[in-house]
């Protein structure tokens, strides 16, 4: 009996390493196919819904900015903006860093007659996201459009103010942002505020105009604009070309006013 | 000689008892390895509208992953029911990069859609799922 004992004495263990060496061997299995599978799919997930979420946000500015624009009031607004990602929980990846920039005259509006030509520089907002997973995406607020970017391609996602009247008169309110100096990047993870302040407008006419020219990085949310049923449906002539920097819409035939509002927006990322 | 023969014993006990764990790990680990989900339904917005004038039904791209142009959308008007892949309604100039991305417009000629019920699938045949569902009664 003894004997038997001390033979059986050591396969046991031996029975138990080898089923925790199994044991370890099957939790760092599942927690590697965890890693590599389930994990990319909840943070791009994750980054969708933060992007629907910063779509949901620069909506609200750009309603405000349209607020600010028809009040013409020495007023404000704050809106709040997310910047970034939170990372998974337990396995702790997946955080990102997002980017906001007021920038200086980044497009520029041309409008030109036979005679003369108006330019207008203009300052514009642009949030830049830096996903992981999902597709990098910026919102753009440029001349009071707000402008979807991915990559090359842009839709236009809130247009400016812009009517036709007696078939061949044009309305337009454009916003010109300027940022304070010193408080205009931010990037990071967390929430920001978004000022906004309205300071002036000024309001031009320029007759027989022939020529708007807007230089911008994105062609096609333009186009969309200027190619709207406003226009379609006027008595105007027009032909849209994509040019080096920007778009170019050409008028022909009768040729009536353009009535433009320039928007002065004064606005400051972080506080203070 | 007995003390060699329990150690031989103790010595092929030992090596069966590894050579079994060795087998049941390679089968747990083969198992787990080939247990891959399927592939999520892709993360896009996509938004339709219907023109009652031009009787057209547009399906637009409007931000999120790229698509293949196999995605197949299903339009029911009035129980009458058409599927078609993405490719066969994007214009040239869309279907020139291979895929549907942000911007493009899949444009659905039907004959007449004024005061009819209309229902509008895209589905993911890759991942098996619905990225959108919705009706509309025109008319209303």
């Amino acid at each position: 009996m003894l004997r038997i004992r001390k033979i059986l004495k050591p396969d046991y263990a031996v029975v138990r390493i080898i089923v925790i060496i199994l044991f370890i061997g099957l939790i760092i299995i599942v927690t590697g196919i965890i890693q590599s599978v389930y994990v990319p799919q909840w943070i791009e997930q994750k980054e969708a819904n933060h992007m629907h979420e910063v779509s949901y946000q620069f909506s609200q500015i750009k309603q405000s900015l349209d607020i600010l624009s028809v009040i013409e009031q020495k007023n404000a607004i704050s809106i709040y903006l997310t910047l970034g990602t939170s990372d998974i929980p337990i396995f702790g990846s997946g955080r990102t860093y997002d980017y906001l920039n007021i920038l200086k005259e980044k497009c520029v509006l041309e409008v030109s007659n036979d005679t003369d030509s108006y330019y207008f520089s203009l300052g514009t907002v642009k949030y830049t996201s830096k996903n992981s997973y999902f597709v990098d995406q910026s919102y753009i607020l440029e001349a009071g459009a707000l402008i979807l970017s991915q990559s090359k391609e842009s839709i236009l996602n809130g247009k400016p103010f812009f009517s036709v009247s007696n078939f061949t008169n044009l309305s337009l309110n454009i916003i010109n942002i300027s940022g304070l100096e010193g408080k205009t990047i931010a990037g990071g993870y967390g929430t920001y505020s978004f000022y906004m302040e309205y300071l002036s407008s000024c309001s031009y006419i320029i007759e027989s105009f022939k020529f708007i020219n807007i230089t911008t990085n994105y062609q096609n949310a333009w186009s969309i604009f200027f190619d709207s049923s406003n226009l379609r449906d006027s008595g105007l002539s027009y032909e849209i070309k994509n040019i080096s920097d920007g778009i170019s819409v050409e008028f022909s035939g009768s040729l009536g006013n353009l009535f433009l509002k320039v928007i002065e927006i004064s606005a400051q990322i972080t506080p203070g | 000689m007995e003390k060699t023969n329990i150690t031989v014993i103790e010595t092929f006990r030992t090596m069966v008892l590894l050579g079994i764990s060795i087998a049941l790990f390679s089968v747990i680990y083969l198992s787990v390895l080939t247990i891959y989900p399927s592939p999520n339904s892709p993360s896009v917005n996509i938004i339709c509208s219907v023109d009652e004038k031009n009787n057209n039904i547009t399906i637009e791209h409007r931000g999120g992953k790229k698509l293949d142009l196999d995605i197949e959308i299903s339009i029911t008007i009035d129980d009458v029911n058409d599927k078609f892949s993405v490719g066969d309604y994007l214009d040239n100039d869309s279907k020139n990069n291979g895929v549907w991305n942000l911007g493009e417009k899949v444009v659905y000629p039907a004959e007449n859609i004024t005061n009819k019920k209309i229902l509008v699938a895209v589905i993911d045949l890759q991942s098996n799922s619905v990225i959108m569902v919705l009706g509309f009664q025109t008319g209303e």
